[in-house]
């Protein structure tokens, strides 16, 4: 009998790794949320479990609801995916438990980069450096704001136990030092339990560039690049690419050594990103993800090497089919995240039916996507729909690609990011590669600025309208189906 | 989805692709999707009236995480109301103007529909008597 891997997450992601598992000959078992039975995730699993109702709490953030579906399924492994649970080291503890392979690294790891502080430790003896900050226990609003003051505005504070952008805010003066340090610490016991948090010092015109770590079944450690996702709003990224848009090579070798090494101190296995900021030639430890990430498909198309497939082969112990040396990149890749949101008002998510979805392939072009036409996007999760990668042989062909891809995009229903992502795309700094994280809130602090509709555009609806009453109005002569009525005499 | 070949003035032809979803006409021609509202249902006149300037309202469902103001405080331009939580992100509303907080009808905790009003402010009298 085929193996099984339950999944433990939902949308695209889910979808990339249904079907990495059944191409490696595993049988997959998808464990969801009540309103996901209407995705493209829970269509295509071989089986499905329901483990919950809509809200976080009681599906995708359960731990007890996860494991236990997965054990009554049978499951030999267990994928978390990126989000959810996917770097919480209790969850690959209940997992091991139940004699439940975690596809990901050991719970030692997840813990040790789990935890900030002993992530620097660490990071420090791997002879990295890491950004000035303040980790102590003295958790005090009062505290915290002489310590932010100590740093030297501006202060970021962070999640201690974070990621993904939540949690964290910027604090410019000692005046917004109360406001930002309550709502990091509340957005923080809201995602992740805990609201013990941590202050660093801001660095106002840094690239993020992180690397793509692995470590083989044989404790073998690789790097397959960096990555540049200098795109982000409120922390979140919105446009990566690999490689870097503008690196020296000698900074970018540094780099990549310091990455390995780090790896290497922790003895890390299977896939991890580490996180930099980069500034005045130095870089910075940002953070350790001890999973997949939403970008890794621009590794991919850059490398040709499938890192879902990589990490199954790895927690089955298995051995892979490169090495470092093996590993070479061509071309350059951009991904997109189309986010349901409305651009024009400050990207407030948008929700609903959607209606319609046409992803235009084409060479060089991937569309990782967990919704079609009839799928719904309720207000539980996540405003991410899809992503849109391409790849080219240069960076200004991948952003040409990117720009005529997204046109070509269709999603009725909802309304998408897509008007935002190709402004950015097309925003000077963007195309010389100069941009750092300050470029969204720089050059599009409120999204876009609503328009009055084209005039040709009108004239399109009206045309549509006229097609539309044409197409409705009875034919002179045709009554109601003769069939139809006596149906509904009887 | 259905699709419409469209004749220019030039005589340049295009395609547009369209589909009637509830009230919402959407269509996507040139590069760009677009959508208008083509039937108007009874309560959007409800909306509207709330939906003045002196009024936060919720733009998606979600959860108050905090109320930084209290009934009949007065407030200035830029000061936050409101904390939502909604798709896991927080949204902290500001008054767009000086006023007094005239209705606060949610408590923390208490989950909101989309276009359900959060805050709503008045005029602050004193300074409308005294200007």
């Amino acid at each position: 009998m085929n193996k099984k891997i339950a999944i433990a997450n939902r949308g695209e992601v889910a979808v990339r790794i249904i079907r990495a598992a059944q191409e490696l000959g595993y049988s997959t078992v998808l464990l969801h949320s009540e309103p996901d039975t209407e995705s493209l995730a829970y269509r295509i699993a071989d089986e499905t479990v329901c483990i919950g109702s809509g809200p976080v709490d009681d599906s995708y953030l359960n731990i007890d609801k996860n494991v236990l579906a997965a054990k009554a399924a049978g499951a030999d492994y267990l994928h978390p995916g990126f989000g959810f649970l996917s770097e919480n080291a209790d969850f690959a503890q209940a997992c091991e438990d139940n004699r439940i392979c975690f596809i990901g690294p050991s719970v030692e790891s997840i813990r040790l980069f789990g935890d900030k502080i002993s992530a620097k430790d660490l990071v420090k003896k791997a002879g990295a450096q890491t950004v000035p900050g303040y980790e102590g226990e003295d958790q005090g609003i009062d505290q915290l704001t002489i310590e932010a003051k100590k740093i030297g505005f501006p202060v970021i504070v962070k999640a201690a136990a974070g990621g993904g952008g939540r949690g964290m805010r910027i604090i410019q003066g000692e005046d917004q030092a109360q406001e930002a340090i309550e709502a990091a610490k509340r957005e923080s016991k809201n995602a992740f339990g805990s609201d013990k948090v941590f202050l660093e010092k801001y660095l106002d015109k840094a690239k993020h560039i992180e690397v793509q770590i692995f470590g083989d079944a044989s404790g073998n450690i690789y790097h397959l690049f960096e990555r540049e996702c200098s795109v982000q709003r409120r922390h979140q990224k919105v446009i990566e690419e690999a490689g870097a848009a503008k690196l020296d090579s000698m900074v970018r070798m540094k780099i990549l050594n310091a990455a390995v090494e780090i790896a290497k101190q922790a003895k890390y296995q299977n896939a991890g990103t580490i996180e930099f900021l980069y500034q005045d030639n130095e870089f910075y430890f940002l953070e350790m993800n001890t999973r997949l990430q939403v970008e890794h498909p621009v590794t991919e198309l850059v490398t040709g090497i499938d890192l879902v497939k990589a990490q199954i082969v790895t927690a089955a112990g298995q051995s892979l089919f490169w090495t470092q040396e093996d590993i070479r990149t061509s071309g350059h890749a951009i991904e997109c995240r189309l986010y349901a949101e409305d651009p024009y008002s400050q990207g407030v998510p948008s929700t609903g039916l959607i209606g319609a979805s046409q992803f235009p392939l084409g060479p060089g072009r991937r569309f990782d996507f967990g919704f079609e036409a009839g799928d719904e996007i309720t207000s539980y999760y996540d405003s991410m729909i899809a992503k849109v990668i391409v790849w080219d042989e240069s960076r200004p062909r991948a952003i040409k690609k990117m720009l005529q891809a997204l046109s070509e995009t269709i999603i009725f229903g909802v309304k998408t990011n897509i008007p935002y992502l190709k402004e950015i795309l097309a925003h000077r700094e963007f195309v010389d590669g100069t941009m750092t994280t300050q470029f969204i809130s720089k050059y599009f602090p409120s999204g876009l600025q609503a328009e009055d509709m084209d005039k040709d555009v009108v004239d399109v609806f009206e045309q549509i309208k006229t097609q539309i009453s044409a197409e409705s109005s009875p034919i002179p002569g045709s009554g109601p189906s003769p069939w139809l009525e006596s149906w509904r005499s009887k | 989805m259905k699709r419409l070949q469209l004749k220019g003035k030039t005589g340049k032809s295009s395609q547009v692709y369209f589909q009637k979803l509830g009230s919402h006409l959407w269509m996507h021609w040139q590069g760009q999707t677009h959508s208008i509202l083509v039937e108007t249902k009874r309560r959007s006149t409800s909306q509207q009236s709330a939906a003045n300037a002196d009024s936060v309202l919720a733009p998606m469902p979600g959860k108050i995480l905090k109320l930084a103001v209290e009934l009949n405080q007065a407030v200035k331009k830029g000061q936050t109301l409101i904390v939502m939580e909604a798709m896991k992100m927080e949204y902290s509303f500001k008054a767009e103007r000086d006023g007094v907080v005239a209705k606060l009808p949610f408590k923390e905790g208490e989950q909101v529909n989309a276009g359900a009003v959060l805050v709503a402010l008045e005029e602050d009298r004193e300074s409308k008597t005294n200007p």
